[in-house]
């Protein structure tokens, strides 16, 4: 097996873990085996079937320092410090938010491990600090292949002292995303228990994919764009934007604005990451793998009347074939996670993105009326075909199961 | 300890165990003591508590009552040392199938304390004699379900384990592999190790147990070897006495409102 330069490294700590009570060799072994199958998972990024010996992690890595350098190309722009870095912090923030929970949800809500590793001389203790440090491992990787341009960009425009703060502001914003999915899977799993929270899961993964779009799209709407010069206005809900701050500490620093409002987002920015990692570590962790079990237990299903359906398959099918395989298509429509997971996201920005670009318009406008005019009477109303061009990815995906063999 | 004291300590020692998840009590007070070198058959509906015993003998669920002793140590003592001395075949193949055979049973063999090239030598003869040397190298995500079994036999006994819980072990094996697996047991319950074999194929438990315990609601309703569950019970075969045990008569009516259905 492949010896990693991580494991390398982690050899270095050797004797802090044996302090800590860990079973350093057991670790190791545990870790190895662990990067040894994450180098063999797909990533949700690439779609196309994997060869057997190219390594999708690494892929997926390269897809998302591409991605990195267009990010780390707005540091830039001549634009105000804040606005630069809020949107450079709310995308890394929105990228990795999305891929702890669709790619990682699989590591925090392992139930194999336990089956497996646990029934083996291997203390909780050890099998906890593989786990943390594997996790630790690929938002690390992650994180640098996302931000790696920005930090050297940042470094050439700003000096030594910017690709610091920003390197520690980094590792804030890994823990905020890390802590936060961790303590969002936590609370759901606390709420409910078997096949249903397979289900909420699933519909928070999409609830939160949504969201996490929209706010990405108000970040770069949070200020006024048509005077870039203009005082930057904050707004009561940029407090609970975490991309400003995040950024905030950048316009402190490094363009010497010392406003009182810089200060309290930095603030917020120190204490939630913390309060987090306390919640954490004191609530959700200890409880986190006995609610786990949950997830294997079966839930008591009920049974549900398919009486609706029936009418409407009845009123738009012509035969019994047809009836059937409407009727069969809208079961497997409402129960495949996965599927639903890449249709409603898009399904809903469908609705919202052209309400959000036509606002980004209204500021223009003094009355509402007058905003109404300017749609009807210009050409923005273009953006409601918008909606058309989201949907029409959608078909390559719909013909799509996780369980086709039982058809 | 001596050899003679040594083989008295019981195997298993289960003192009053109770289990709950919530508010749904799973196991009401079990009291058993297993003897080294039996092949003990642990049979029950489902639902009656049977996985969750074995899981709390393998560490794996806490928050049990009562004082569970595996060769004389107490479990809830933190210790992972008693692990060493166990193997366990699950019944969800609960197997890292993006590894190889010899990747994952490699692992699994240095969990237990053995070095990489034991670990290997062995996994590699155990997986030939069971005929799978071939796939020894390919990624078990690959392997046939029978396969997969195999290499789950021969993660839980590369260590050479003392106690050995089999849960439908037998799933997916061809019929000459299951003749090989009988023996296995059989020769290793005679060199004094104990098995704990769970099934719901009644045929092969009557067969091969040395001493039944089965288990209705999370209470143990029958204790003993086949012959003293026939006289208790009067009936001719284990799964007649399992149907009787468990409360269930109703079989034939069952199945002909099946067929009734069937037919509408």
């Amino acid at each position: 097996m492949r010896d990693f330069l991580f494991l390398k490294f982690l050899d270095r700590l050797k004797k802090l873990f044996f302090t800590m009570g860990v079973d350093y060799p057991v670790m190791r072994r545990i870790l190895q085996v662990k990067l040894v199958m994450n180098s063999r998972r797909s990533a949700t990024v690439i779609n196309q079937e994997q060869s057997e010996r190219k390594n999708p992690y690494l892929a997926s890595l390269g897809i998302y320092a591409f991605m990195g350098v267009f990010i780390g190309l707005l540091i830039l722009l001549s634009s105000p410090l804040f606005l630069k870095m809020s949107i450079v912090m709310g995308m890394i923030l929105f990228l990795l938010l999305t891929t702890m929970i669709s790619d990682f949800s699989s590591v925090l809500l392992d139930v194999q491990d336990r089956a497996i590793l646990l029934t083996r001389p291997v203390s909780v203790k050890t099998l906890n600090a593989a786990k943390l440090l594997y996790i630790l491992y690929y938002l690390a990787g992650i994180t640098l292949a996302l931000a790696g341009v920005s930090l050297i960009v940042g470094l050439f425009k700003y000096g030594g002292w910017f690709f610091l703060t920003m390197f520690l502001i980094l590792i804030l914003v890994c823990c905020f995303s890390l802590l936060f999915t961790a303590i969002f899977y936590f609370a759901i799993l606390h709420l409910f228990s078997g096949e249903k929270l397979r289900d909420i899961i699933n519909y928070f993964q999409i609830i939160l994919t949504v969201f996490m779009t929209v706010v990405y799209q108000l970040v770069g709407r949070m200020f006024n764009l048509v005077d870039l010069n203009v005082q930057i206005a904050i707004h009561w809900w940029s407090y609970l934007l975490p991309s400003s701050w995040f950024a905030a500490p950048f316009a402190i620093l490094f363009s010497g604005e010392h406003r009182a409002a810089y200060f309290l987002l930095s603030a917020i920015g120190i204490i939630v990451p913390v309060l987090a990692l306390i919640l954490y570590i004191k609530a959700a962790a200890p409880a986190f793998e006995q609610n786990l079990q949950k997830l294997n237990s079966a839930g008591g299903g009920r049974a549900k009347g398919l009486s609706g359906l029936h009418k409407i398959s009845a009123l738009l099918c012509a035969n019994h074939d047809e009836r059937v395989f409407f009727e069969f298509t809208c079961s497997m429509l409402k129960s495949e996670r996965k599927l639903k997971l890449r249709l409603f996201p898009s399904l809903t920005l469908g609705i919202i993105m052209p309400f959000i670009i036509l606002l980004s318009f209204a500021h223009t406008a003094t009355s509402m009326s007058d905003f109404l005019k300017t749609v009807s009477q210009g050409k923005y109303y273009l953006y409601a075909y918008f909606s058309i061009v989201m949907y029409s990815t959608l078909f390559s995906v719909v013909g799509k199961s996780e369980s086709y063999r039982g058809a | 300890m001596d050899k003679a004291s040594e083989s008295e300590v019981p195997a298993v020692s289960i003192r009053d165990l109770k289990m709950s998840y919530g508010d749904k009590q799973v196991l009401n007070g079990i009291n058993l003591e297993i003897q080294r070198g039996q092949i003990i058959g642990y049979i029950g509906p489902n639902g009656a508590g049977k996985s969750t015993t074995v899981k709390i003998l393998l560490g794996i669920l806490e928050g049990y009552q009562g004082q569970v002793q595996i060769l004389g140590e107490d479990i809830s003592t933190n210790s992972t040392a008693y692990k060493k001395k166990i193997g366990y075949v699950p019944e969800s193949a609960d197997i890292y199938d993006s590894l190889s055979a010899q990747e994952y049973l490699t692992f699994i063999g240095e969990l237990y304390g053995l070095d990489f090239e034991t670990a290997d030598r062995k996994a590699r003869r155990l997986m030939a004699l069971f005929g799978i040397e071939d796939a020894y190298s390919a990624r078990i995500s690959s392997y046939s379900k029978g396969m997969k079994q195999k290499v789950l036999i021969v993660a839980s006994l590369i260590h050479n384990p003392e106690i050995i819980f089999f849960d439908e072990p037998l799933s997916g094996l061809d019929a000459n592999s299951v003749l090989v697996f009988k023996e296995i047991m059989t020769e290793l319950a005679a060199q004094g190790k104990t098995i704990f074999y769970s099934s719901h194929i009644m045929e092969v438990v009557e067969k091969i147990s040395d001493r039944i315990i089965m288990l209705n609601n999370g209470n143990i309703v029958a204790d003993g070897t086949f012959e003293q569950l026939k006289e208790q019970c009067s009936q001719g075969s284990l799964e007649e006495i399992f149907n009787q045990l468990s409360g269930f008569s109703q079989h034939q009516s069952i199945a002909g409102e099946f067929i009734g259905v069937m037919e509408e």
